[in-house]
């Protein structure tokens, strides 16, 4: 029986003291003032993306051998729709025995086919202008058109690892004659998104 | 013989209308505003009553944006500099990550703000180059002349997120600011609202935040009232307005009757919730005037001709009945000894009064040695708190805030709180959908125009230069009216 007894207090104690303790207002708005952690990665509309890269390439002429150089390149790219963005390129090489040496700057639209994903890939298509050896007496100016294939590993919200593979091609007046300038280039470098 | 206009309502939109309208056409119009206060200025009064307490209806600040506001005050003879002190551009902002309090410096050109605020460490950096970035496409945006009313229909956070910005980054405070100072927080901000802020707003001139040196109502409305006055316009305090009574597509008359002054202690408080005590045997009918201005809040207006069913189905006030209302909080507290002091408003704190400004260097009335601070929020989610349990959570965290020792009452020498319950107090939120069933100037009665912050307007924002705003398109409205009969 004093088991019972003590049984029934403690029932009583718990439903006597549930509204004692629920008097104690908690704070209403606590969820509003809490900043969870970020957790949204991939490629969204509106964003900015801007990356540096470094990588190798061959730059090839027709009737001449290919030469290979380190490929350097900056992109800053707005997305217009999740899907859908417009990138402006820069791209140096930087060719290792005094071969040529091709900068262009090019601008162009890119589409990306897995937005909103850790993992992104995507085309591009652009032209612009480029300069064959800029820095010697024979610097050739020509226009160019480009096209690549991207892959984009979210770190962070903010930070990607990024791939690219490019071609770029264009036709350059050499001494007189018309050169066919392709230089095929992989790349991967760090890219901030915000 | 003159046309006769009557104007419901004393407080900014109240008196613009009366000011604008004998401005231009006083020996033609008679104006006579009717109040049920017996201050002037509606929802942007404040004043010391008898006693000596310090009443307020919400606290105010006045933006650089707000030129016709500048406007009626100098045609009033009210010098702008005398009556109220600049913040200098500087605001603070409480983030609960990082505990601190962040400075946010608007003063300069846009340019040296942008520079400084890529500088701002009240977010984490990857998260600052987002807002800064989504923020910057939105100022484009509003500036841009793009129809932003097609942006009303969303959440302002919706809205950004859909522009890239990260989910987690819209529960900032920096974020949130918007927000909390249209008191609409924890409900959620019309994208209309936000842009068109941002769109008036345009740059840090035009941002630039003023407060007064004094008690509104003294130092701004009387005078206002004062001009009026001497333009023709009579004025008649505790006249309070139950019910339009009309025949066919006119308002023909008025109800009104007498507020009972012991129902918010002569002005030592406000009015109670739920209804306004009245005078026995003061109901009448007012039907000396030819056209009506009314700057009736929208909750009154909500509770006239409670009885005429055929009012409220009809599709014009139907769809006022959808407009809700947030019920203000106002606090000042006078600290025996002096705070930590700082130039600018306080925003991210704790609701329900999650602004507080230090007023002690604007006000031109010194307070003793201590700090003059106000504050102001809004009540929902705090509805079963008491005053007691409110002042007691916003003094701790204020002081928290602020890095200081907690604040006991025993530190103050002075605390006012004000719940501003009663209807007529409230203010309209600004939530999405919310432009639809705001009316403008006119309405069905040719002879009944709408004016007040909750009409649509050419600032459209709710404040007092929205309020002004929209005093300017009744009064065309009702003259244009008048001229026609």
């Amino acid at each position: 029986m004093p088991l019972l007894a003590s049984f029934k207090a403690l029932l009583f104690l718990a439903f006597a003291l549930t509204p004692l303790t629920s008097q104690a207002a908690a704070y209403p708005l606590e969820a509003e003032y809490e900043v969870p952690a970020a957790k949204e990665v991939g490629t969204t509309a509106g964003q900015l993306r801007i990356r540096g890269m470094a990588g190798g390439g061959l730059i090839a002429s027709i009737r001449e051998r290919s030469t290979a150089s380190v490929a350097l390149e900056g992109v800053i790219e707005k997305m217009f729709a999740p899907w859908i963005g417009l990138r402006a390129s820069g791209f140096i090489s930087v060719p290792f025995d005094g071969q040529l040496q091709l900068i262009s700057a090019r601008l162009g639209p890119s589409v990306h086919f897995l937005p909103y994903r850790a993992v992104d890939v995507g085309l591009f298509f652009d032209g612009g202008f480029a300069t064959l050896d800029l820095f010697t007496d024979i610097r050739t100016a020509m226009a160019m058109l480009g096209s690549g294939t991207t892959l984009d590993v979210y770190v962070t919200s903010s930070v990607a690892i990024h791939f690219e593979g490019l071609l770029q091609g264009g036709i350059a007046s050499r001494n007189g004659d018309a050169r066919v300038i392709l230089m095929p280039s992989l790349l991967t470098g760090l890219g901030f998104v915000f | 013989m003159k046309k006769r206009i009557l104007i419901i309502g004393a407080g900014p939109s109240g008196l613009a209308a009366a000011a604008n309208i004998l401005e231009m056409a006083a020996n033609e119009v008679e104006v006579t505003i009717v109040h049920m206060g017996h201050h002037v200025g509606g929802k942007a009064a404040s004043y010391v009553n008898a006693a000596g307490e310090h009443i307020e209806h919400g606290w105010h600040m006045v933006l650089g944006f707000y030129t016709r506001m500048r406007g009626l005050l100098a045609r009033a003879g009210i010098s702008f500099d005398r009556a109220f002190s600049s913040m200098r551009g500087q605001s603070h902002v409480y983030e609960t990550w990082s505990k601190r309090l962040h400075t946010i410096d608007a003063s300069g050109s846009k340019v040296a703000f942008a520079a400084r605020f890529s500088q701002y460490d009240g977010l984490p950096f990857g998260d600052r180059a987002n807002y800064s970035r989504v923020m910057a496409d939105a100022f484009l945006f509003a500036t841009s002349g793009a129809n932003l009313l097609e942006h009303d229909d969303i959440c302002f956070d919706a809205w950004a997120q859909e522009r890239g910005l990260r989910e987690h980054v819209t529960r900032y405070a920096i974020f949130r600011v918007l927000r909390e100072g249209y008191f609409n927080f924890p409900e959620r901000i019309s994208a209309y609202h936000a842009l068109q802020t941002l769109r008036l707003m345009s740059d840090t001139q035009k941002a630039e935040a003023f407060v007064c040196r004094g008690e509104w109502s003294e130092t701004v409305w009387k005078p206002v009232a004062a001009y009026v006055e001497r333009l023709g316009a009579k004025i008649i305090p505790y006249t309070m307005v139950t019910d339009f009574i009309y025949e066919g597509r006119r308002i023909t008359g008025l109800r009104v009757s007498r507020p009972d002054p012991e129902g918010h202690h002569h002005g030592a408080s406000s009015w109670p919730k739920g209804g306004i005590p009245r005078e026995a045997n003061s109901d009448h009918a007012l039907s000396t005037f030819d056209s009506v201005i009314s700057t009736i809040p929208v909750g009154v207006l909500c509770t006239l001709n409670q009885t005429d069913q055929a009012w409220w189905q009809s599709p014009f006030f139907a769809r006022i009945k959808n407009l809700r209302s947030a019920t203000t909080l106002a606090m000042r507290i006078i600290t025996k000894e002096p705070v930590r002091q700082l130039m600018g408003p306080v925003f991210g704190m704790r609701a329900p009064l999650g602004i507080a400004t230090d007023m002690t260097g604007h006000l031109t009335e010194k307070h003793g040695p201590g700090s003059v601070i106000d504050f102001c929020g809004q009540e929902a989610g705090f509805e079963s708190w008491s005053d007691d349990a409110i002042v007691d959570f916003t003094l701790e965290n204020y002081a928290r805030t602020l890095g200081m020792k907690p604040i006991a009452r025993a530190d103050l020498s002075w605390l006012e709180f004000h719940r501003n319950a009663s209807n007529h107090e409230q203010l309209l939120l600004c939530e999405p959908g919310v432009n639809v069933f705001r009316p403008g100037a006119k309405t069905p009665f040719h002879n009944l125009f709408f004016a007040g912050d909750w009409t649509r307007n050419d600032v459209d924002v709710v404040c007092m230069e929205g309020a002004i705003a929209s005093a300017d398109s009744a009064s065309r409205a009702a003259l244009a009216y008048l001229s026609q009969i």
